[in-house]
């Protein structure tokens, strides 16, 4: 299925081409399931646009890249709440984002207050509910959120809180599925569900784990499915490189490289004047 | 041949190894000829240190300090960009902050001659750049060898004694004939680094994107591919569409996630849940 893309205009009003407007996805509630991926370099959103993913996160800090990688596709931005004391500094950082061209903005553990604030501006939001890593030291850790009613109750009220302020959609993270199956058919918002089961309205997981390589030590998480071994991939290739630069070493240390192609030379007549010009000054010089 | 590595203070005083110090270089001269190589991701600087590259040259990006990691023990040079140090102090606040990043010499590409000449005053090592500089091009006419005419030739000798003047260790020669650098080398305490200049250099310089064979812009003539990374990574972006593609449509057709992905719930607890949503729905 060939992909159409819409003519529109970006939240910063530069026309454009998006697969989908904010209208779209809340219209496509309930019947078509989307696709959603956190993308951290222009090479994973390059990718993830020419597969037809339907919606890109990432953060702030390589989005211009990442936005040019990726033109077509509707993409969210995450601003992270520690960078931002008041709500006037937090909307400057989502104008400057959206004069980089996101379609929305993710509000990953933000004040309330603030998230409020700036849906006063109409920008598309996104929130985040559920087992929210930066927030989970009040949730117990590492660990799903959402198993007692007690917790249910609390994940519905963030889900409700959200919806009440105007956010088109909110990412769940780690609840059980069929919680989210309930909340999916009472909310508005569109359900983002990463870890919560299949019952959502959009699928959600890191490039990264798709692919299968990390950073760091940390590791694919149970609710994710690695698609191919990148690990090994890069391996291979960085042994590439290193065989390439003993290629060059070799080369050099035994007088194959550079060769006369290579190389440029001067007329034997223009050499011998300039080693005449050299004595000359040489001598000038002493 | 294995590498050894000895056991030096960095000129920022920290204690490390280091397959040379300037002073090993310097007195290499005429002795053996080492290798350079232009790296600009921490994956480049790693693989060149493991295949023993002599001399690393970067930028002073915010990727210099992980290439500096990536790369810990092999003498590295980094470019100090003349045009946004617009005076000879900023020029050498600029110096002592990439020293203070782990910089083993600098590349005064471009420079002032004074502004060199006061780094030398600190003892800082640095290299500098003569023949085709790409920067100063419209000078000489455009992108051509330098050097060709005897004329020519003794510019590049007296540029190369100016730079010897102001206490620099080495030199990098651009697009110059093999034989007037062959000359040229002889007569200059500079450790000569040839890129485009023939083999008759101390030092053979390449960048590592013409090694690999992943350069954005044109082939340089003077550079030889040892590697065929353009297809490499062609290779491994089709690889993450195929990837990405494989995603979309498993969820497409429900076979993702599964049960073994999601959490499951009591049914106790979900009974109590839908009862307590009920209660919401009427009470609104």
């Amino acid at each position: 299925m060939k992909k159409k893309y819409k003519k529109v205009y970006s939240l910063a009003h530069q026309a454009g081409y998006r697969n989908y407007t904010v209208r779209d996805l809340v219209d496509l509630k309930g019947r078509k399931k989307l696709t959603q991926i956190n993308v951290i370099t222009p090479e994973e959103a390059a990718a993830a646009e020419l597969a037809d993913i339907d919606l890109l996160i990432t953060g702030a800090d390589r989005l211009k890249e990442i936005r040019e990688a990726a033109p077509n596709t509707f993409l969210t931005c995450g601003i992270k709440y520690t960078e931002h004391e008041s709500k006037e500094s937090i909307a400057r950082k989502c104008f400057e984002l959206i004069e980089l061209g996101v379609d929305s903005i993710h509000t990953n553990s933000w004040n309330l207050n603030f998230i409020k604030y700036i849906s006063e501006f109409n920008i598309p939001l996104q929130g985040h509910v559920g087992f929210v890593p930066m927030k989970s030291t009040w949730t117990g850790g590492v660990k799903p959120v959402g198993k007692t009613l007690k917790e249910a109750i609390k994940v519905y009220e963030d889900i409700i809180e959200l919806e009440n302020i105007g956010c088109w959609a909110v990412e769940v993270e780690c609840i059980p599925a069929d919680i989210l199956a309930e909340i999916s058919k009472i909310t508005k918002m569109l359900t983002i569900s990463i870890g919560s089961g299949s019952k959502s309205d959009v699928q959600f997981l890191f490039a990264e784990d798709i692919l299968g390589y990390h950073n760091d030590s940390s590791k694919t998480p149970r609710h994710a499915k690695k698609y191919r071994n990148f690990d090994k991939i890069y391996q291979d290739i960085q042994k590439e490189r290193i065989k390439a630069f003993k290629k060059y070493q070799t080369d050099v240390e035994f007088k194959k490289f550079p060769a006369k192609k290579h190389s440029v030379l001067a007329d034997q007549k223009e050499l011998m004047k300039f080693k005449k010009l050299i004595t000359d000054w040489n001598n000038g010089n002493k | 041949m294995h590498k050894k590595y000895k056991r030096v203070f960095s000129i920022n005083n920290d204690l490390g190894y280091r397959n040379y110090t300037v002073r090993d270089i310097i007195e290499l001269k005429g002795k053996r000829k080492l290798t350079q190589v232009r790296v600009t991701t921490p994956q480049e600087a790693s693989a060149a240190e493991e295949a023993g590259i002599d001399l690393l040259l970067t930028g002073p990006g915010p990727e210099f300090s992980k290439i500096r990691k990536a790369a810990a023990k092999t003498f590295m040079t980094v470019g100090v960009p003349f045009i946004q140090n617009p005076s000879k102090r900023d020029a050498t606040k600029k110096a002592f902050e990439i020293i203070e990043a782990g910089a083993d010499s600098l590349m005064c590409q471009n420079w002032n001659l004074d502004w060199m000449a006061h780094l030398s005053k600190f003892r800082i090592p640095f290299q500098s750049h003569v023949g085709f500089i790409p920067r100063r091009t419209t000078w000489i006419g455009g992108i051509r060898s330098f050097g060709k005419t005897a004329e020519e030739a003794l510019e590049l000798f007296k540029d190369i004694k100016d730079i010897e003047n102001t206490g620099a260790w080495g030199i990098e020669v651009e697009l110059v004939p093999q034989n007037i650098l062959a000359e040229l080398t002889k007569i200059t305490s500079l450790v000569t680094i040839s890129i485009g200049s023939g083999n008759a250099a101390d030092a053979q310089f390449l960048f590592a994107e013409d090694i690999l064979g992943q350069s954005k812009i044109q082939f340089p003539r003077h550079a030889k591919k040892y590697s065929n990374f353009d297809k490499i990574l062609q290779n491994l972006q089709r690889e993450r569409v195929s990837a990405f593609k494989e995603f979309k449509s498993e969820v497409k057709r429900n076979k993702f996630p599964t049960k073994k992905h999601s959490i499951l719930l009591e049914k106790k607890e979900l009974l109590n849940f839908k009862k307590f949503l009920k209660t919401k729905k009427a009470s609104n």
